[in-house]
């Protein structure tokens, strides 16, 4: 039988020509990450309401170099949740990579070129065990992690035995605490470290198989994605962020301290539900958990220029973020 | 079905003898031999034990985790999931250890007040879940920020004091021969074995074991699953009131370590992650297994340093074997098919 064209051409839509502004305007995300900056540049003209040299540029500017800390060890969470698990060990893992940087360098600049790769691949490797436990062992990511998290707090009792050792090499503190032209070398590290993590999410092979496993795991795993070893990466991946973080952060304070991860854990879920994404996984952008640290940094600045306890700062995040898992749901049924 | 529909739904549900199975207090089974078998060894290793004051320590010492892990299981039962367990109990702690007086009526006041207080969160927790629909991990460890801020906020260092009276109530000897701890336990035990006989008990396994299938039967979902949670809140209030008189002071963060604990001895209890299948009995008896493990070890001589990673350890290998059990029951499903899987 001889297949005719029809001769009444089928009724298709004109493909309508639109430019790269209205393209990315039209993806839910773009608006949420907009949404997300627009309420921190607010509540960066609200802070002067506290004090008056807030909201200047060098207010900008010490927010932003803070934040980088949680910014940094929130990507690990980030991608972590895009899977649609939890990273319950992040406090640990820092804590554990700080004390232990801080004892290997024992003040020599010359162990960085050793201490510092080592303490990453020991950050990466507890994400692994994390990940082997979780796909393997078939564990839900809470317990998981949560029982890697009291287990290293453990470790690190052990290992200091009550009290950390040695301080941070000149080298570190000068990359952390220095400035170019007024700018903190941090903020550099952020901007890298951002363009980076972006373009691995976005534009990589790997990018796009860990938001195809957090959207759908059974679809994702039917159209050839290696669920099991994406999904042990983005543990790896967090856990070697917050070994980063734990190095930065020993740089920052000089030396290490028992329980300087325990911020984390709060931090770096706020900064991910803030930034926008979705808390069921394969929603949302780093570029917009940036945000979300750096609004969370705002809000802890400022709060510190006011007579409130240290305790309503963490009331404030547990209310931030259970607003934006709900706001996050609102912009989610409406479009 | 020849059988006629009357009455309450739940009538109808306890003719499922799968509901009736997982109801039944054999799961406990194996973590009462466990237990027992445990006992033995530390009374081999540390004899001292058998005296009344050293065996009232032994009680004492895992009575609030035991209490608290039978209102986590509550919660787990019905499908829910609470990390917010260690701060609650913070709350409750500094609560009590700021504002009770030395009068004995003051002091009896507290008791309801806690209570209360805990059945109240519970309920909040519960109305973030169940009402506005966030997933019950997310919430309940926002949550657990929230009340361990409040907390901070009531008490900001360890301090207060709870009087001599109050510590003795709970920590004491029922007429100088049963630790008062061990009556406490017997008490909820009691009153948890007549809630699972209620309407509200059995709705709990059902929503936890199958949600769609307990709405089809006519159980009301979200009343059972926010019931639960303020049940779980009540017995954390009992926790917290527990932990109190035993520690004669307040500190807000006194319940933070203690949510591990909870968790592992759920899941040494036998109650599975997901809901349905477990009991409060067991997660109990699970709280005694895990102090008792690390009693035989420090009493071998291992160091306090290893606390932590003990109690880790056991939360892992204990789900570990629970899903090793599991593994074995879908095993034997497939040898031997039951009618419906050969349908399916």
């Amino acid at each position: 039988m001889a297949y005719s064209q029809p001769a009444v051409p089928v009724d298709t839509p004109e493909p309508q020509l639109i430019s790269t502004w209205q393209m990315l305007w039209r993806q839910r995300s773009t608006r949420t990450v907009l949404a997300v900056y627009v309420f921190l540049v607010v509540l960066i003209f609200a802070s002067k309401a506290v004090s008056s040299s807030y909201g200047s540029i060098g207010f900008v500017k010490s927010v932003a170099a803070i934040a980088t800390f949680t910014a940094i060890a929130s990507f690990g969470q980030f991608v972590v949740v895009l899977t649609g698990g939890l990273d319950l060990s992040i406090p640990s893992v820092i804590t554990l990579a700080g004390v232990m940087f801080t004892g290997f360098c024992a003040g020599s600049s010359g162990n960085v070129a050793w201490a510092l790769p080592l303490i990453c691949a020991m950050g990466a490797a507890i994400g692994i065990a994390n990940g082997i436990g979780i796909v393997y062992l078939k564990l839900s990511p809470v317990v998981m992690t949560l029982a890697v998290n009291v287990i290293l707090s453990g470790v690190v009792l052990v290992y200091t035995n009550g009290t950390p050792k040695g301080f941070t090499p000149k080298v570190v503190v000068n990359a952390i605490q220095g400035d170019f032209q007024g700018v903190p070398y941090v903020i550099f590290i952020l901007a890298g470290f951002a363009a980076l993590a972006s373009f691995l999410m976005s534009k990589t092979v790997f990018g796009r198989f860990v938001y195809a496993v957090g959207s759908n795991r059974q679809v994702a795993y039917l159209s050839g994605v290696r669920v099991n070893r994406v999904i042990i990466t983005v543990y790896a991946i967090s856990g070697l962020c917050a070994a980063l973080t734990a190095i930065m952060l020993d740089g920052y304070g000089n030396q290490s301290f028992l329980g300087m991860g325990d911020p984390y854990l709060l931090l770096t879920l706020a900064a991910v539900v803030l930034g926008g994404a979705s808390i069921m996984g394969g929603r949302g952008l780093y570029i917009g958990v940036i945000g979300g640290a750096l609004i969370l940094q705002t809000i802890s600045t400022t709060l510190s220029g006011t007579s409130l306890p240290e305790a309503v700062k963490q009331i404030v995040y547990a209310v931030a973020i259970i607003a934006a898992v709900l706001a996050a749901r609102q912009t989610a049924t409406s479009s | 079905m020849s059988v006629t529909r009357r009455g309450a739904p739940w009538v109808k549900l306890s003719e499922f003898g799968v509901y009736r199975r997982r109801m039944s207090l054999t799961g406990t089974v194996g973590p009462a031999v466990v237990l027992v078998v445990l006992f033995f060894i530390y009374v081999a290793v540390h004899p001292g034990v058998l005296s009344l004051l050293q065996f009232n320590t032994l009680t004492n010492e895992a009575t609030a985790v035991a209490i608290a892990a039978a209102g986590e299981t509550l919660i787990v039962l019905a499908g829910g999931f609470d990390l917010s367990v260690g701060s609650v109990l913070s709350l409750i702690n500094v609560l009590i250890a700021t504002k009770i007086g030395t009068s004995t009526g003051s002091q009896l006041l507290m008791v309801p007040i806690a209570l209360g207080a805990g059945a109240a969160i519970g309920a909040i927790n519960g109305a973030l879940v169940v009402l506005l629909r966030i997933p019950s991990i997310v919430a309940t460890l926002a949550m657990s920020f929230f009340w361990g801020g409040v907390a901070l906020l009531i008490l900001s260092q360890p301090g207060g004091s709870v009087p001599l009276d109050f510590v003795n109530w709970f920590t004491g000897n029922v007429r100088g021969a049963i630790p008062a701890a061990l009556v406490l336990l017997v008490v909820v035990v009691a009153l948890w074995i007549l809630v699972k006989r209620t309407r509200l008990g059995r709705a709990i396994y059902a929503v936890g074991g199958d949600p769609g299938a307990a709405a089809a039967n006519g159980i009301r979902v979200g009343p059972t699953s926010l019931a639960a949670y303020t049940l779980g809140g009540l017995l954390y209030g009992l926790a917290g009131i527990f932990l109190t008189a035993q520690s004669a002071s307040g500190d807000p963060n006194v319940g933070g370590p203690l949510l591990l604990s909870v968790f592992a001895a759920v899941v040494i209890g036998g109650v599975v992650f997901g809901g349905g299948r477990g009991d409060v009995v067991g997660s109990m008896i699970g709280a005694f297994i895990l102090y008792l493990i690390a009693d035989v070890l420090f009493a071998l001589g291992v160091s306090s340093f290893y606390t932590n990673v003990l109690n880790g350890s056991v939360l892992l290998v204990a789900v570990l074997a629970g899903s090793l059990s599991g593994a074995r029951q879908w095993l034997f499903s497939r040898l031997r098919p039951s009618l419906s899987a050969a349908d399916g």
